[in-house]
């Protein structure tokens, strides 16, 4: 579909027409094309189509009036994957799956995780407390330690802005995900789940799309995916570039996200990102990176 | 109220509780057949066998009954909150207030009687002014009725014609009290205050007297300790038809909980803990108590609360009392509820209060610093109700800290180049990790001041490196121990603290 560009984001959105036969219309040619159009509004309007601030997509017809997007878009920062997203970025009312490749790298998932939710903070960025919720099982203490503030530094996210909470049993875990979404208190909910399946993912995407929480689902590596998610994502470690003051010390954080699936978008791109514990953003990874050329080191890694 | 409970004997019968003492086996308590045969508690037991041959007796279980007294007292919490249990045999309940909630207090002594015989309990009730008279008419009013009332303002009348046991007095005052011809309490009443106080040795017992008798006439305040402080909110419901489904108790709560909210806000309080007993008919009770992390005056976040833990109450016979208590209250001032504008985000408190009532309180927190320097103990859990005070910028910038932290650090084997520099590769949870990068070491020394008594072994110093291995996973490791001192502190060792 094409969008015509609009003056801004926020106009009123253009309600679909719900009765196109009384469209004033020159004859039957016109008449033919107004009905298509408004059907076509329709449809879009039933599927909760994104909305593109910045990437108009040029597969479709004629131009219908963007609707305006009245959510804080959720950017990564990195003109070629929000170009990439139809939504100019992640789906700020969805639910949106982080998978990692491996158990070792789960933690990296994580990360990658609580990056996506500091975008989502500094875009808020409104006075006051900006609460999200992250849940998690005492199995996950048990497998990578526990949570540890002094680190959360790192991602620039205050500890006194994340509501904790450590769920016994998985029923527990997502009862408190699909209660944290529909409160309407926080920005974000971030759940590390171990037995994901269809239907939680179907009542929390559909909680998230009612109460305009998003919502970021760390599963297990090797489960299946969740249909109901909008953006799945799988993630590994990279290794890093040498850090620019010590050559034989990391440099900053580094991971290849796979878009595995995306909603009305593009799927199957990689992306080698890193996080700057500076500036609190993610960065796209120099392309010649170290070692990245040694077409052997996943190999070696596995052996 | 006299509770003389527990026994299997016909009524009739004459029967005794015994315990042994110091003068051999004593009678304890005695029910009303054997009562009349002329026996009372402090007999020994051969001398009442040989009053009352058939006398039955066994042996008094004192536990046992403090137990089912304060059962008994907590079940009386539907009359009203503040009562207590009075000695090992009594109860006393302060119905101030109340009583038109029953029908006026003709009607609620005889609802609790009625309910008491129900029991199994034999029981006398006094009904006074003042907890001294209601003491005295309880034990000793005359007539064979179970209830002795006292209308309001009567109380000194009904006082004058009981005897003077009435008073709560210690034996040997009893004793010498009667000695001097005072048998009544009108006798000691007649008597001016000045020479009543002449006729005792001691000023204190003087004043005992005096005190008791004031007391009972109401001149003078009684201080009394309620099993649980009272609630200032308390809103109650009494249903002629026992309940017996969970429907019907919800639909009551959702009033109970309007009610009490109401009150609230007429005085702009909120509470911060709010308690649902639901009192059976067979005489028990269950409770239900629910924390709220912000003062709250939200009736249908109560009711959302509690609904989550009212399938756990067992209806049993059914229940016919409902109360919903405001136990901690708090100033709330009014604020704007109804003009919440879409996009505006709500409170976190209701949130919070749902998820640690269901997940249970430690469960659901938030991080807050520490001074410490040592990485396990730099935070520690807080209550998210705290969620206001942010984390304050480092004064001295620390080198990365992990994102997640072991609670127990992990052995781990390692091989390094150099005894003292960062390991090559390590083995953690059976798989080797080659290491690429490297950074450090940071040493951490322990607390001094927490080292004190302690053995040298405990604390070493550790040399903190943050590594990398060539998939890009990254760790926290250290090395806990000096090469230099080993043969003081022992072989250095390896260990994984943390994650990035």
């Amino acid at each position: 579909m094409a969008l015509k560009p609009s003056a801004g984001g926020l106009e009123s959105p253009a309600l679909p027409p719900a009765d196109v036969g009384r469209l004033p219309t020159a004859g039957g040619a016109g008449m033919r094309f107004s009905l298509i159009e408004g059907l076509r509004a329709r449809i879009r309007s039933i599927e909760r189509a994104p909305v593109s601030l910045s990437s108009p997509p040029a597969d479709h017809g004629t131009g219908f009036t963007r609707p305006a997007c009245t959510l804080t878009p959720w950017t990564f920062g990195i003109v070629e994957i929000d170009h990439a997203l139809p939504w100019g970025g992640l789906d700020p009312s969805g639910l949106h799956e982080i998978q990692p490749r491996t158990h070792s790298d789960s933690w990296a998932a994580v990360g990658f995780a609580l990056g996506l939710l500091r975008r989502r903070m500094a875009a808020i960025g409104a006075a006051g407390k900006n609460l999200s919720l992250w849940a998690f099982s005492p199995n996950a203490v048990h497998e990578f330690g526990r949570p540890y503030g002094p680190g959360l530094r790192a991602f620039g996210i205050d500890p006194s802005e994340l509501l904790m909470v450590e769920a016994r049993r998985s029923g527990d875990l997502a009862w408190t995900l699909e209660e944290g979404i529909k409160a309407r208190a926080l920005i974000a909910v971030l759940g590390q789940i171990d037995g994901a399946n269809w239907t939680l993912g179907r009542r929390l995407a559909l909680a998230a799309q009612a109460h305009r929480t998003p919502c970021l689902l760390i599963s297990s590596p090797g489960t299946g995916e969740l249909g109901a998610a909008m953006t799945r994502w799988r993630i590994e470690t990279a290794p890093s570039c040498p850090h620019p003051f010590d050559a034989s010390a990391p440099g900053a954080r580094r991971w290849r996200a796979t878009l595995e699936r995306c909603r009305w978008g593009p799927t199957g791109l990689t992306w080698d990102l890193e996080w700057s514990d500076d500036a609190y953003r993610f960065r796209l990874a120099a392309p010649l990176a170290d070692r990245a050329d040694d077409p052997g080191w996943r190999l070696q890694r596995t052996a | 109220m006299i509770r003389d409970g527990g026994c299997s004997a016909p009524p009739e019968a004459p029967f005794a509780l015994v315990a042994a003492g110091e003068k051999g086996i004593t009678l304890t308590a005695v029910n009303a057949a054997a009562a009349r045969e002329g026996l009372g508690s402090g007999l020994g037991l051969s001398d009442a066998r040989a009053r009352c041959p058939h006398l039955r007796s066994t042996e008094a279980e004192p536990e046992n009954d403090a137990r089912a007294l304060l059962k008994l007292a907590r079940w009386c919490g539907r009359y009203s909150p503040s009562l207590n249990r009075d000695g090992e045999q009594g109860l006393w309940i302060d119905v101030t207030g109340a009583a038109h909630l029953f029908g006026g207090e003709a009607s609620l002594c005889g609802d609790l009687t009625g309910s008491l015989a129900r029991f199994g309990f034999t029981a006398r009730l006094g009904f006074a002014d003042t907890l001294g008279a209601a003491w005295a008419l309880a034990r000793f009013a005359d007539g064979g009725d179970a209830a002795a009332i006292a209308p309001a303002g009567e109380t000194p009348q009904r006082l004058n014609g009981l005897p003077i046991e009435g008073l709560r007095l210690a034996p040997d005052t009893i004793t010498l009290l009667k000695r001097l011809g005072l048998r009544r309490i009108s006798e000691l009443r007649r008597l001016p205050r000045t020479s009543l106080q002449r006729r005792f040795s001691s000023q204190a017992v003087a004043q005992a007297v005096l005190t008791r008798l004031d007391q009972a006439l109401g001149e003078r305040k009684e201080p009394r300790a309620p099993l649980t402080p009272p609630p200032r909110y308390l809103a109650r419901a009494a249903f002629p038809e026992p309940l017996i489904s969970s429907a019907g108790v919800e639909t009551a709560l959702g009033q109970l909980a309007h009610d009490l909210c109401a009150r609230l806000g007429r005085e702009l309080q909120g509470t911060r803990e709010i308690a649902f007993t639901a009192y059976r008919v067979d005489g028990s009770f269950a409770e239900i108590r629910v924390g709220l992390s912000a003062p709250s005056r939200a009736a249908d976040h109560m009711v959302r609360l509690l609904d989550e833990k009212i399938q756990a109450i067992d209806a049993g016979f059914g229940i016919d009392c409902l109360t919903l208590a405001a136990s901690a209250a708090e100033t709330l001032p009014p604020e704007q509820d109804v003009f919440v504008t879409q996009g505006t985000r709500a409170a976190p408190g209701h949130l919070i209060d749902r998820l640690s009532n269901r997940l249970g309180a430690p469960c659901v927190f938030s991080l807050g610093p520490r001074a410490s320097h040592l990485p396990e103990r730099a935070e520690q859990r807080r209550s998210p109700g705290a969620l206001n005070e942010p984390w304050a910028e480092d004064p001295c910038p620390k080198p990365p800290r992990p994102l997640f932290l072991f609670a127990r650090p992990e052995p781990i084997a390692v091989v390094a180049e150099i005894p003292e520099g960062p390991p090559a590769r390590f083995t953690w949870r059976r798989v080797m990790r080659r290491i690429v990068r490297a950074d450090g070491p940071e040493r951490i020394a322990p607390e001094w001041w927490q080292a004190i008594g302690r053995s040298s072994r405990k604390d070493r110093p550790r040399d903190y490196y943050r590594i990398e291995d060539e998939a890009g996973g990254r760790y926290w490791v250290f090395r806990e121990g000096l090469y230099q001192a080993q043969a003081l502190t022992g072989v250095p060792q390896w260990y994984l603290h943390g994650l990035f």
